[in-house]
């Protein structure tokens, strides 16, 4: 990782001076910025710090990397790695690449560096992403504090090393509750403890399985499941799925979406649903997939045509039918 | 015999009018100064120089004394007349000095304590140093609060009269209610009190500079010629003493009266009340992490083992938040104050989809199901129990029409009303953003005042692909931490996250009460759910959602750190808006509040006046009726529109 990292800088510091080698020059950080990322920006509250250009982002991110005591503030690095991924900014790759590997980050900051390195990076970075959340996970399975800095995020950022790691945690989890539950007089305070903390392991095991093996099928059959779940809406996972979707668009998975609304549709409507209720939300799902399509960049003239003739419908609920995802909703929305 | 001569009168007694002093009353008598007229035992009274109107003044008539002259002729007579007045005003910039309104009140300023002016982009708060004139100054006489005090003399020492100007204290009744005024004392008084010299503005009035009231010693220190210390005294140790129930007293002293001792010496008076303001009511709920059963309303007794101690928070509401909403005329009352523990956990049915169920669980193997064990800990030797609710097949195969959140939850609440002690509700909430329905919360009771937790809820898995069931709770981790997740976007912020739900509706106190909860960590310093009434019916919080903030601990402890944090968030409510100003300077900034006490341009101001630039951004309904959320900026006058949209918070 470390010299791939290094190749890329050589790069884009050629790209970026011109076919001459310059250094990067840091200047001391700007207090307004650093004031407005004490507070994490998410949600409503990005709007607090949309005012700041990807520029000066990328600018006073540097500025801050350079000082040791700006690394060493767990939030205000949290909140500015948060930043980087909202606004893709991916010209910070290796930059955040070394922050990474230098250690110095504290354990939320590290997370979510991890976070914005499955933004920003490439599928090469993804495995060297598990196998570092995957040693977090490690140590924090031991460490009682896990529960807010750590496992919530497991699924989102985790690949086959997390997954291995949840799966020896789960084990520890199911054993620990169930003495926990033996136990007499029971603590129930421990046992709803140790509840959430298996609970967790076994939801997010059950969704990273899926996401996992969505990645080892053939592009149409990827395509054709990840819009399955895009559909269903249910969870983190269709959110991801959007992403995966219209971030990587092309003929053979706009054949998937394609293929999943004309082959299974059907199979989505609630059993309670009967005539004229039925047809709507049949329309429902084929205005959203061809939605998904259109944002996909791959819808036809004719899937268009059908668009907008329903332009009112999908008006009435924008969010619904086109939803616009970003890497928040994928890997901080809660 | 002749008829007895009547003796003459020896005295006279006079009605004293406002300006009246024993100087002033003596020499329209004829006499020199008030000497005389302090010789009466009949005026021991006054003998501290201050008469108040309707004070009755014995003088004593002048003794007749030959003047020879012709009779024939006329002879002028001057009678000397000696005219001290005292009263605050604001000025204005046509009206002659005389007809200045006198002000009826006094108002804390809104101002960082060294600007003044019109807003501009640069400076969107003050534009220009706040002037140290007497004369009418334009970037002054826009700070509707700045004041000056006015003497009147007509027979003016050399340098121009001086004015003390002093912070007046409030007492109060046993039941708290204000009774009346005293004078603080020493250091105290030392601390609030000002000596302002004055400038002749005509032949005999005379002005001080503009003035202000502030709160604070950082906004007192960065002007003292100009400021007014009306501040609390809570680290005093007298929490009492409202800032908004303090009155401010001018007193110019008549230079030349001989009285002795000076203190005696005749004095001209105004006083004015601090703008009185208006009350809202505060409910904080402390957790601790370890349940115990105990409600702890008492400041060190055996339950103020929470996540912060009574006193802390305490301590940040009777001082910051006490301070900063003084200058939006908004008072405190901390309806309750304790210490409990967390509450039960809760399950939601369709947490942000508000999806029918389909009918297939997540592996298509058969209909979702969902079973769960409730753990009812009890205290006081009451027995715990622990309940196991075996799997409930959903939609229920009887009625597989029954498919919607609140058909879910209603199985469920049967299965929990079957259990003994336990009974269940839904509380249902409007649908996020993009949703075409709302989820559904099942609260869970137990009748001997239990704590229940879930636990082995059923497997994601297993439950319906649609529509997912799942339980939230406040409890703490391994590690002693509360930590509550919060959802903040605009699509979600009106519903919350379902931790914010467990501990929110089931510690609500009203939604005419601000309810402030402490735990240990969340995201942010401080969270705040509002009414947001401006937004559509279905975009808004339920009750018992709303006027709703969750204060993480570092913003709610004993040490001086994030002080503008509580007060930040109560803004929110006040103002109804989740988002902030766009000015740094501002409580409700968006640039993140200070995180200490140390400047004059602390996050610590609520601006008070029509700014000339957008100064605001808020939350907006759009035009698509109930469908989206967005924001727009705006220029706003904080303190109107809290006075607009808080009235039912503000009593």
């Amino acid at each position: 990782m470390a010299k791939l990292h290094n190749e890329r800088i050589t790069t884009l510091i050629c790209v970026a001076a011109g076919g001459l080698t310059m250094i990067a020059q840091t200047t001391a950080p700007d207090q307004n910025f650093i004031r407005a990322l004490r507070s994490l920006p998410t949600g409503i509250y990005y709007r607090d710090v949309a005012h700041f250009s990807s520029e000066k982002v990328e600018t006073e991110f540097r500025n801050a990397a350079a000082q040791p005591e700006l690394v060493a503030d767990e939030e205000f690095m949290t909140n500015l790695l948060f930043l980087v991924r909202k606004r893709d900014i991916w010209t910070l790759h290796d930059d955040v690449a070394r922050l990474i590997d230098s250690s110095k980050l504290k354990v939320r900051a590290s997370v979510s560096a991890l976070k914005t390195m499955v933004a920003i990076g490439d599928r090469n970075d993804l495995s060297a992403v598990d196998h570092k959340f995957s040693e977090l996970l490690l140590t924090a399975v031991k460490d009682p504090r896990m529960e807010p800095e750590v496992l919530p995020w497991a699924e989102r950022v985790g690949g086959p090393e997390t997954f291995a790691v949840m799966g020896r945690a789960l084990d520890v989890a199911i054993n620990e509750q169930h003495s926990a539950q033996s136990a007499n007089p029971p603590d129930f305070a421990r046992i709803s403890q140790l509840d959430r903390v298996r609970s967790s392991l076994e939801n997010q095991r059950f969704v990273l399985k899926q996401k996992l093996d969505i990645d080892g099928l053939p592009e149409s059959e990827r395509s054709f499941t990840l819009t399955q779940l895009y559909m269903r809406r249910v969870g983190h996972l269709a959110v991801w799925s959007y992403k995966q979707l219209v971030d990587h668009p092309s003929p053979a998975s706009a054949a998937g979406v394609r293929g999943f609304l004309s082959e299974s549709a059907q199979s989505m409507i609630p059993k309670s649903a009967t005539g004229e209720a039925r047809s709507q939300l049949v329309l429902d799902l084929r205005l959203r997939g061809l939605c998904l399509l259109r944002k996909m960049g791959q819808a036809t003239q004719q899937e268009t045509d059908f668009i907008e003739r329903n332009n009112v419908r999908i008006e009435q609920n924008p969010v619904f039918y086109d939803p616009a995802c970003n890497w928040e909703d994928v890997l901080d929305s809660v | 015999m002749g008829t007895p001569a009547i003796a003459p009168p020896v005295t006279q007694t006079v009605v004293a009018q406002e300006g009246d002093t024993l100087c002033t009353l003596a020499i329209g008598a004829g006499y020199r100064d008030c000497l005389p007229l302090r010789a009466l035992p009949a005026n021991a009274a006054f003998l501290n120089g201050r008469l108040s109107p309707g004070d009755i003044v014995t003088i004593p008539l002048v003794n007749p004394s030959p003047n020879p002259g012709d009779t024939d002729r006329v002879h002028r007579f001057v009678r000397r007349l000696r005219l001290v007045g005292i009263r605050f005003v604001h000025g204005s910039p046509t009206l002659p000095f005389d007809q200045d309104p006198s002000l009826p009140e006094l108002n804390i300023s809104n101002y960082v304590t060294t600007e003044a002016g019109l807003s501009s982009v640069a400076r969107p708060h003050g534009s220009a140093a706040f002037p140290p004139d007497a004369a009418f100054h334009q970037d002054a006489h826009v700070d509707s609060d700045a004041f000056k005090i006015e003497v009147l003399e007509t027979r003016p020492p050399g340098g121009g009269p001086t004015v003390v100007l002093e912070a007046i204290r409030p007492t109060y009744d046993a039941g708290a209610n204000l009774t009346g005024h005293t004078e603080f004392t020493g250091a105290d008084l030392a601390a609030r009190s000002l000596n302002s010299p004055t400038t002749r503005m005509t032949a005999r009035r005379f002005r001080t500079p503009y003035l202000r009231l502030v709160i604070d010693a950082v906004d007192q220190a960065a002007l003292p010629a100009q400021t007014l210390l009306t501040t609390d005294m809570t680290a005093a140790g007298d929490p009492q003493v409202e800032i908004l129930h303090q009155n401010v007293r001018a007193t110019y002293t008549v230079h030349d009266c001989p009285a002795a001792p000076a203190a005696n010496r005749c004095r001209v008076v105004a006083e004015l009340p601090v703008n009185r303001g208006r009350t809202a009511s505060l409910s904080v709920k402390i957790l601790r992490t370890v349940p115990s059963g105990v409600v702890e309303n008492t400041s060190g007794g055996p339950g103020d083992n929470g996540i912060v101690l009574i006193a802390d928070i305490r301590n940040r509401i009777l001082t910051h938040v006490r301070r900063h909403w003084a200058q939006a005329h908004v008072r405190f009352r901390v309806l309750r104050l304790q210490v409990v523990d967390p509450p039960s956990d809760i399950i939601t049915v369709a947490d942000r989809t508000g999806q029918r169920a389909l009918g297939a669980n997540g592996n298509f193997t058969g209909p979702g199901q969902i079973g769960f064990t409730l753990n009812v800990q009890r205290f006081g030797g009451a027995a715990n129990s622990v309940h196991v609710v075996p799997p409930i097949t959903y939609p229920s195969p009887a009625n597989p029409g029954a498919d919607t959140p609140a058909d879910t939850a209603n199985l469920i609440i049967a299965a929990i009303n079957a259990l003994p002690s336990l009974s269940a509700r839904p509380s249902r909430n409007n649908p996020e953003v993009g949703s075409f329905d709302g989820s559904v919360d099942i609260l869970i009771r137990d009748a001997l005042g239990g704590r229940v937790t879930i636990t082995n809820l059923t497997a994601v898995a297993s439950q319906d692909v649609f529509q997912q069931i799942s339980s939230a709770g406040v409890g703490a981790n391994g590690a002693g931490i509360i930590n509550i997740q919060i959802r903040n976007a605009l699509t979600n912020i009106h519903v919350g996250h379902p931790e914010q739900r467990a501990l929110c509706k089931q510690l609500d106190t009203g939604d005419q009460v601000i309810d402030i909860q402490v735990v240990n960590t969340i995201a942010f310093r401080g969270f705040t759910v509002a009414e947001m009434a401006h937004q559509d019916a279905r975009r808004r919080p339920p009750a018992g959602m709303i006027n709703q903030i969750i204060m993480h601990q570092n913003s709610a402890d004993g040490t001086p750190n994030n002080p503008f944090s509580l007060p930040h968030e109560i803004g929110h409510i006040m103002t109804d808006n989740e988002l902030h100003s766009l000015v740094n300077t501002e409580l409700m900034t968006n640039g993140g509040t200070s995180a200490v006490s140390a400047n004059i341009h602390d996050s610590k101001r609520i601006v008070e006046f029509a700014p000339t630039v957008d100064n605001w951004e808020e939350t907006v309904q759009n035009a698509d009726a109930d469908r989206t959320i967005g924001t727009q900026h705006i220029r706003q006058n904080a303190v109107a529109r809290i006075q607009a949209t808080s009235l039912d918070l503000l009593v």
